[in-house]
């Protein structure tokens, strides 16, 4: 009996923190655009290149390059890992199972876009 | 070499392979088998890249050659707003579901209280802004045309009439894959699978000539990124301001553009495709653009110094003599433009026939009842003819600003034209004190400030005079279109964004702050900001014969068990499907709307399938609708009601009426015989006892003179009977004249007891209260007096009682006199009490003397008297009561 009991507990305060950690996680994806934008504007504080060829100590293209695209790559990533956990922690968003307006997944976010 | 003909056929060729496509997809959608790959998120993320367009596949490279790395911002500020799908694009998406938003323009006005003004405006802001998108298109397959022109000496190539041809191919490309048919929630499965097909053809092409360029020309990744750093565009030199301005405006641009909202919400299948795209397509962007600095280093470097940067894509795959390659490249490149100008002109043309035609039709056609198979042709044709129109307008744009410009220009200019629907859209998603007079004004103020900014400074060409441009407006030097309010050396694309949305985006706040929003505005605003509250989540596609069964149950209740089986049954046949329900293709759930609507009425028709096939939420006009058709059925239920309870009433009447008569003629039958009998009693004792007077002449003068006595009595009572019938109806015809004379109520009462009880055999006790009777009255008194008679002499011939006793009280109420007659008999039988007053009316016939004619009498005198008699029921006794006019003061 009282390891049934105990057993309960425990699922609660996991499911407790489940909840808590989906919520950050919402966090994450309403901040990972606001990142994004900070770190795309980064470059704007590189060295400008001077027009004149000959003065070179402005920041190569290859490099701008490769670190814009790393960047991307980065947040697409971030982007998809997000994905799939809501695709693991809301069964009712993604898999078509009945309405899942009871969840406590879903609260936080309607509390905040209303 | 390819030749132009070659190219020709190739064009050709493609583009009646997507219409097969496009065909055959639709086909399977309307039989509801479309297969699960196309409405899968793969496919939703393939026509979000309707994004890239030919701007994108020649544009971006040009870019790039021009302005290094500045190019890529166009597609990180998408990439940034898919990325935060959570908190946007999610909440768009779950509107324009739940509120089966059709456009941009719909869902504007939808928010802010249905505006139809509103829509308006929107529409010809998104038809002016796209316009120079859609002459882009034009200008880049011309484009690309002329380098395969170059190329081939053999024909003669015009310029001028190959943007014609190109127009109007697209006009007429696009005029039959948008318009072929009408679907109520404006989905078009056929049009999208084929743009996912060209999603694929384009990243495929650029792809394959990066790779080409990166490891076929520079010879490897190393030696690419050194040749980069060694070209022209080898040094980080992006302006600031251009880069954070051209990515905002990218972001706003990919959520404002009629087509984006198109493939984006109205054609999103499932809500649940966005976690996929999220990723899915800033991918697919990063994959379009990975190549792009390459191929402009690469062209810089292997071509003449005048070769357009815009056409690198092309040239340099023809210039290393890939054929094919280059081929390929013009179909990517033709492949983006078709697929924006389809999509464009689609979400056009619907906004144009829904929000500026069809008012104007309707309003035209208001006398008319107008059938909804002709406004399908209307809507159909309106939208052909805008499609036309649009790509004219684009045709003519090309014209204007003469076709020089570089792609990537023109390209921004659209973005910022539609950009400045952003304000009114997220003001609208997000803050419930956005109000329509506020996104009014704020559309109004950035599409000013736009055209002159913007648009027209582009198009130059004698629109805006130079000295305007130099000097500024009404030469106010602050009014420069490329300085306002002084403010010189900023990048004209900067300035113009910039200056466009803070004004719009101020004047939006502030009208929204002090204007006062209308009450289907603020339910439209709760809607559309707590949208998360207000509709259920996404639900499964798949569970297809659940909602068949859903549908059933609905149906049941509705129209009935049988017919709903009986329907079904039909539907499953039709379909020719083995399970045992119909599967809920378009087809047959408009059939079913249809026939509940016959019972339920359409609006709530629709709303009830919309919530168990669309999932979406039922919307207050759709509120607004039910709730007037139920006024409707009310107003005719009530109406109904009133009609048959008249009928019902007319029906009791006639019962009655009919029961009298029934009675009557019974009474009359009755009386007949009755009469009969009364006068054949005494005529036979007449004629017996004038028969032995006549006959027996040994009578005695004593029994002689008895038996004329009996005929003398029998004749009497004879003439009594016919004086009777004579006197009644005398009254009845009217022709009665009163002998009016004035006395007291004391004398005709004291008069007719007397008479009354003269010589009768049956002691009557009869009780008055002469104090009360003290009335003066003014009538014929010899009548009143028979009527008095008749009810003593009434009272004591039936009153039943051992010892019979007569009351007689007199009241005043209201200027009339009430003479009460109550025995202490058994009173009247309750099924006589009707008809005591009919002619010939006797209770017992039996103990009956007189014809039955008395009551009839008295109440004939009465009415002629000015006053009435009437039986009272529930008195302990037989109770009359007489009415009179009282004359005057009670007598001293």
């Amino acid at each position: 009996m009282t390891r049934e009991g105990g057993a309960k507990e425990q699922t609660g305060t996991r499911a407790e923190r489940q909840t808590y950690r989906r919520r950050r996680l919402m966090d994450i994806a309403r901040l990972l655009p606001v990142l994004g934008a900070l770190l795309l504007a980064l470059p704007l504080l590189w060295p400008e290149a001077s027009t004149h060829p000959a003065a070179r100590d402005g920041v190569s293209m290859s490099s701008a390059v490769i670190y814009v695209f790393s960047v991307w790559i980065g947040l697409i990533g971030a982007c998809f890992v997000f994905s799939m956990a809501v695709q693991r922690w809301a069964d009712h968003w993604t898999g078509g199972g009945p309405d899942g307006a009871g969840l406590p997944g879903d609260r936080p976010d309607h509390g905040e876009d209303g | 070499m390819a030749s132009l003909n070659v190219l020709a056929f190739v064009c050709l060729a493609y583009v009646a392979f997507l219409f097969f496509i496009a065909f055959w997809a639709d086909r399977m959608a309307s039989r509801g088998r479309s297969a699960a790959w196309m409405r899968s998120p793969l496919i939703y993320t393939l026509s979000l890249s309707v994004y890239c367009t030919a701007w994108t596949f020649y544009g971006a490279v040009g870019y790039a050659a021009r302005s290094g790395l500045e190019f890529v911002t166009i597609y990180l500020g998408p990439s940034l707003v898919m990325i935060g799908w959570w908190w946007g694009l999610r909440k768009l998406v779950r509107i324009g579901r739940s509120q089966r938003i059709t456009s941009i323009a719909d869902l504007i006005s939808s928010r802010y209280g249905k505006s139809n003004l509103l829509a308006t405006g929107v529409t010809i802001l998104a038809v002016i802004g796209v316009t120079p998108y859609i002459s882009l298109q034009l200008q880049s397959v011309t484009l690309s045309f002329a380098i395969f022109a170059e190329a081939d000496p053999i024909r003669g190539y015009n310029e001028t009439s190959t943007v014609f041809w190109v127009a109007a191919g697209l006009a007429v490309f696009a005029i039959l894959f948008g318009t072929r048919n009408l679907n109520a929630n404006e989905r078009h499965h056929g049009v999208v699978t084929a743009i996912a097909l060209e999603a694929i053809v384009k990243l495929a092409a650029l792809l394959a000539v990066g790779v080409f360029v990166v490891w076929g020309v520079a010879g490897g990744v190393g030696e690419t990124l050194e040749r980069i750093d060694a070209s022209q565009i080898g040094q980080w030199n992006v302006d600031g301001s251009r880069w954070a301005t051209i990515t905002f405006l990218a972001a706003a641009a990919f959520v404002c553009l009629p087509r984006m909202f198109q493939v984006m919400v109205v054609e999103n299948e499932d809500e649940r495709h966005l976690r996929i795209a999220s990723w899915a397509f800033p991918l697919y962007l990063l994959l379009i653009s990975m190549f792009v600095v390459p191929i402009a280093v690469v062209g810089l470097e292997l071509l003449p110094a005048g070769a357009n940067p815009d056409m690198f894509v092309l040239t340099v795959p023809l210039q290393q003599g890939q054929q094919g390659l280059a081929v390929l490249s013009f179909l990517g490149g033709f492949s983006s433009a078709t697929s924006m100008v389809i999509v464009a002109a689609m979400a056009l043309s619907t906004m144009v026939s829904n929000h500026i035609v069809m008012p104007v039709w309707l309003r035209l056609q208001s006398r008319q009842a107008s059938v909804s198979g002709d406004v399908r042709d209307v809507v159909l044709f309106s939208r052909r003819v805008s499609i036309a129109v649009i790509m004219a307008l684009g045709y003519f744009y090309y014209h204007l600003s003469g076709g020089a410009a570089a792609l990537a220009a023109i390209g921004l200019i659209s973005f910022a034209g539609v950009a400045q629907i952003l304000p009114a859209l997220v003001g609208g998603l997000f803050w419930r004190g956005a109000t329509r007079s506020g996104a009014l004004a704020g559309l109004t103020v950035g599409f000013a400030i736009w055209l002159y900014t913007m648009l027209l400074p582009a198009l130059g060409g004698g629109l805006l005079p130079e000295h305007i441009l130099r000097e500024g407006l009404f030469g106010l030097s602050w009014l420069r279109p490329e300085a306002l309010f002084g403010i010189e050396g900023m990048d004209p694309t900067v300035h113009a964004v910039m200056w466009s949305m803070s004004l719009n985006a101020t004047a939006f706040c502030l009208v929204s702050l002090m204007s006062f929003p209308s009450p289907l505005e603020r339910l439209q605003g709760a809607q559309f900001v707590n949208v998360f509250d207000h509709s259920a989540g996404p639900r499964g596609w798949t569970g297809s014969v659940a909602q068949s069964e859903d549908l059933m149950i609905m149906s049941q209740r509705i129209l009935g068990a049988s017919e709903a089986q009986a329907f079904f049954q039909r539907e499953r046949l039709r379909q020719g499907g083995r399970g045992p329900l119909p599967e809920p293709t378009p087809a047959f759930l408009e059939r079913l709307e249809r026939e509940l609507s016959a019972s339920i009425g359409a609006a709530a028709a629709h709303a009830m399938i919309g919530q168990i096939v669309g999932g979406s939420s039922v919307s207050v006009q759709d509120l607004l609708a039910v709730a007037d058709e139920t006024a409707q059925m009310l107003e005719y239920s009530s109406r109904l009601e009133a009609q048959s309870a008249e009928l019902s009433a007319t029906a009791r009447k006639l019962r009655e009426t009919n029961e009298k008569l029934t009675q009557i003629s019974e009474q009359k039958d009755a009386f007949l015989s009755q009469v009969s009998h009364e006068l054949r009693t005494p005529m036979t004792s007449i004629r017996a006892f004038s028969e032995i007077l006549r006959d027996d002449a040994q009578l005695s003068p004593h029994e002689q003179r008895h038996y004329a006595g009996i005929i003398h009595d029998e004749t009497l009572r004879l003439t009594r009977l016919l004086n009777d019938l004579l006197d009644l109806s005398v009254l009845e015809n009217g022709q009665v004249s009163l002998n009016m004379t004035a006395g007291t109520l004391t004398e005709v009462l004291d008069h007719a007891v007397a008479a009354a009880l003269a010589g009768s055999d049956r002691p009557l006790k009869v009780t008055r209260s002469p104090e009360a009777e003290a009335y003066r009255i003014s009538s014929d008194l010899d009548r009143l007096a028979q009527v008095f008679i008749n009810l003593i002499a009434n009272a004591q011939k039936y009153c039943d009682a051992d010892d019979p006793e007569l009351t007689i009280s007199t009241t005043a109420a209201g200027g009339r006199l009430h003479i009460d007659f109550t025995d202490n008999g058994s009173g009247v039988p309750a099924d006589f009490q009707q008809m005591i007053f009919e002619k010939f009316s006797r209770v017992s016939p039996e103990r009956a003397g007189g014809a039955g004619l008395g009551l009839a009498i008295c109440r004939e005198v009465m009415q002629r008297l000015g006053g009435d008699i009437r039986y009272l029921p529930g008195r302990s006794g037989g109770a009359f009561r007489v009415s009179l006019p009282a004359a005057g003061e009670k007598a001293a």
